[in-house]
């Protein structure tokens, strides 16, 4: 392999037959600072690091931040060193989802084809928009973002392209505040040459395997034969040369707003392990925060999934649905008990775990002839909320915390 | 063994057994019937392990013996059988033959030996019991009780003795339906009978009319007549003490015409989600105004004229919990009762009679 750019093979972005699409993808700028610098102008202009919280690292820095190394999900303590003189700021949970709200809701003035994939980024389809506007979909784009800026001054980058992959793949030149588009036809030429990282899932691990095989940037990885990445990373290979070659359909899916219908974490372990213990302690600490966001939003969730990574990258989940929808911590952890034994396999080691939380519904919840009890854990779930919230997660010990026997 | 039977009888035998013969089972011979041959008459026994059922049919058997056939094919072999008379004969090493006219099929069969035994219950005193009045206790009961697997002890209706009567329970949790009649069925102690069992049971009591006996073993709830046998085996699990959640008498009563009711709960049925089955409930002096919402689709608003004068009252409630149990009753005019906010809806039949059903509430 070498980083000459190649002819994208016979991988055009868009799958023969199909229309071409105009896919938005917008990503706002060190989203938490950047909305701190709004609320306090005095900020401006400063280095301005978001973090703290409950494990000491960096939720969001400021470009004059990043000027001197400093990253998200760094130890805030590195942080410290690297940049003293920035302005440390607890996060403001209140504020962002209200700027994220915004910004949204800017986003669907544009197109109703809006997919929020997480607080501060999502994609919008143009597609059907164009008429509408009467304008090419490049100057909507623009638009939109001007509008962004201008109504909530934060700073805010967008690529347009023909597929999810490659919009996300191309915010990532855009940023700082701009705006790239890049012609269907033409995109891979372009992203072929990033570096292989910028493929969306892959990370330092995957990044390390590949760089050691010599497949360094984006095109490389686009004519790395199947058999080498699925050795590699499994069924996850597959998928990644599909996103690596364009060949992505996935459509924008829109939520009706204000419905969330899942609620999921992902934690990679510093390093892979076979302390399942830690592991399991570190996946109910996983649903005990997606419970808290749970309860916070007033919804109440069904399904309860578990996920594992194993060190040679192949998934494993389990999941299991509850007789009712609930929020309470200590039916949810029960879950998890549940399905840790029934998903983990012993004696291989484990690289990422995953929490999710599905089946979502807002309702009121059907009451019980025979437990009253279920109230009363609620309350108490949502008081030890908001004491985590003032004062961070390990202030307060997990509630029916009771510790499984762990087999030799 | 060798016996002719009319197609229309063994057909109709088969229909009866073979729905109640497992599908997917570890065990491969409970996905046959058994046949018994024996003096002037055959019998067919078909189990899951939890319903088990014997019927006997009139047959001019040459040679006794016995024999199990797939249970799925035997019943396809026969539905297409032409009328008149049908030759089951075993021709040894297992296999059967079945002989109808000019149509001719082979059948491999299980060693007869291998099939779970069936035992005779002769230990048990059985009562005569109306079959009508079985079903409608069945039928005002069991569809409160639980599907969910996980809440086996709930997945069944509670058989009880109580001052000389019989009283049936289910409950899900949500809502309980409670029916207090005369089979004679005295029990020592209270016993819970399966929810599907009991499904299997109603089915095969449809057609039968008058009387059938009734009596309980250690583990299995017998119900035979002189056409077929049923076991019933029964759940082993704590029930719930569901007197705690009967509601003492409330002031505010409604009445209301079932069928206006249930109308209108059907249609604003139409607007709530599968994930969501609540309905606002709003009563005031002579209405119920019912009103649904579908986060997607829009919303839904019926009023229904009631007998009311009491204070206004508003509560939100699964509407298919709500239609089952009006389903259930048999008058043409039902009563409401609201106790507080966050107890049970009482329903009952109008006048009174001996069942009720209670639905909880969703909260605000």
């Amino acid at each position: 392999m070498n980083n000459a750019v190649q002819e994208p093979p016979s991988n055009p972005v868009e799958p023969r037959g199909r229309a071409v699409r105009y896919i938005l993808h917008v990503d706002a700028d060190a989203f938490f600072a950047s909305v701190e610098q709004t609320l306090q102008p005095e900020l401006r202009g400063k280095a301005v690091i978001v973090g703290g919280g409950d494990r000491g690292v960096v939720s969001a820095a400021s470009y004059e931040a990043r000027a001197f190394g400093v990253r998200s999900a760094m130890p805030t303590v590195e942080a410290r060193r690297l940049c003293p003189h920035a302005i440390f700021l607890e996060p403001n949970f209140r504020a962002y989802k209200d700027y994220s709200r915004r910004m949204f809701a800017i986003m669907e003035e544009y197109s109703p084809m809006v997919e929020a994939t997480s607080v501060d980024e999502g994609y919008v389809d143009l597609t059907g928009a164009l008429r509408l506007h009467n304008a090419p979909p490049w100057e909507i784009a623009h638009r939109m973002l001007d509008r962004i800026r201008s109504t909530l001054e934060i700073s805010v980058s967008g690529a347009l392209a023909g597929s999810k992959t490659a919009a996300k793949m191309a915010t990532r030149l855009a940023k700082p505040n701009g705006l790239l588009y890049l012609e269907p036809n033409r995109a891979w030429i372009i992203l072929g040459r990033l570096p292989v990282h910028a493929v969306p899932g892959v990370g330092k691990r995957a990044r390390q395997l590949l760089e050691q095989r010599g497949i360094t940037t984006v095109a490389d990885l686009a004519h790395t034969p199947p058999r080498l990445l699925r050795s590699l990373f499994g069924v996850w290979g597959e998928k990644l040369l599909q996103i690596a070659r364009g060949n992505d359909s996935r459509p924008v899916r829109r939520e009706p707003r204000g419905a969330q219908k899942s609620y999921s974490k992902d934690r990679t372990l510093a390093q892979d392990t076979l302390d399942y213990e830690f592991v399991r302690d570190m996946a109910r600490k996983l649903a005990e925060k997606l419970a808290a966001r749970v309860r916070e939003d007033g919804q109440r969730a069904a399904t309860v999934t578990f996920k594992v990574r194993y060190a040679d990258f192949v998934d494993c989940s389990r999941s299991m649905t509850m007789w009712e929808p609930t929020n309470v911590n200590a039916e949810i952890l029960d879950c998890i008990d549940r399905l840790f034994w029934k998903t983990v396999q012993p004696r291989r080691p484990i690289r990422q775990i995953g929490v999710k939380l599905s089946g979502v519904c807002s309702y009121g919840a059907q009451l019980n002839l025979f437990d009253s009890r279920h109230e009363i854990k609620e309350r108490r779930d949502s008081a030890v909320d908001a004491i985590r919230q003032k004062y961070g997660f390990e202030s307060i010990g997990a509630s029916g915390d009771g510790n499984l026997p762990l087999p030799g | 063994m060798l016996f002719e039977i009319q197609r229309d009888i063994f057909f109709d035998g088969l229909s009866k057994t073979v729905p109640i013969a497992e599908k997917r089972s570890p065990l491969p011979i409970l996905s046959h019937v058994l046949l018994d041959a024996g003096e002037g008459q055959v019998s067919l026994t078909a189990t899951d392990l939890e319903v088990g059922l014997q019927t006997i049919h009139e047959s001019d058997v040459k040679e006794t013996g016995r024999v199990t056939l797939p249970s799925r094919k035997a019943l396809e072999i026969v539905r297409e059988l032409p009328g008149g008379l049908v030759t089951i004969q075993s021709i040894g090493e297992g296999r059967i033959k079945i002989i109808a006219s000019e149509s001719v099929f082979e059948l491999a069969g299980m060693d007869p030996a291998d099939y779970p035994a069936w035992s005779a219950f002769e230990q048990i005193k059985p009562v005569t019991v109306e079959a009508e009045k079985l079903i409608n206790m069945i039928e005002k009961t069991s569809f409160a009780s639980s599907t969910d697997e996980s809440r086996f002890n709930l997945n069944g209706v509670l058989f009880e003795w109580r001052d000389n009567r019989n009283r049936l329970v289910a409950t899900d949790g949500h809502r309980l339906a409670l029916m207090d009649g005369e089979l004679g069925l005295s029990l020592e102690s209270s016993v819970l009978v399966p929810k599907k069992s009991l499904n299997e049971l109603r089915r095969i009591l449809e057609s039968v009319q008058g009387e059938i006996s009734l009596g309980f073993e250690e583990k299995n709830l017998v119900v035979r007549t002189h056409r077929f046998t049923m076991t019933l085996r029964l759940i082993d699990g704590e029930y719930p003490d569901y007197t705690k959640v009967i509601p003492k008498s409330g002031d505010k009563i409604l009445t209301a015409d079932r069928m206006k009711l249930l109308q209108a709960l059907k249609r604003v049925a139409v607007l709530t989600s599968d994930r969501n089955r609540g309905i606002n409930m709003s009563v005031s002096a002579g209405r119920i105004e019912l009103t649904a919402t579908h986060q997607d689709l829009g919303t839904a608003r019926d009023v229904v004229d009631v007998d009311y004068k009491d204070e206004e009252f508003s509560l939100i409630i699964n509407v298919s919990y709500l239609i089952e149990s009006l389903s259930v009753v048999d008058t043409e005019t039902i009563s409401m009762e609201y106790i507080k906010e966050g107890a049970p809806i009482v329903v009952r039949p109008h006048p009174v009679k001996d069942y009720f059903n209670l639905v909880m509430p969703m909260r605000k």
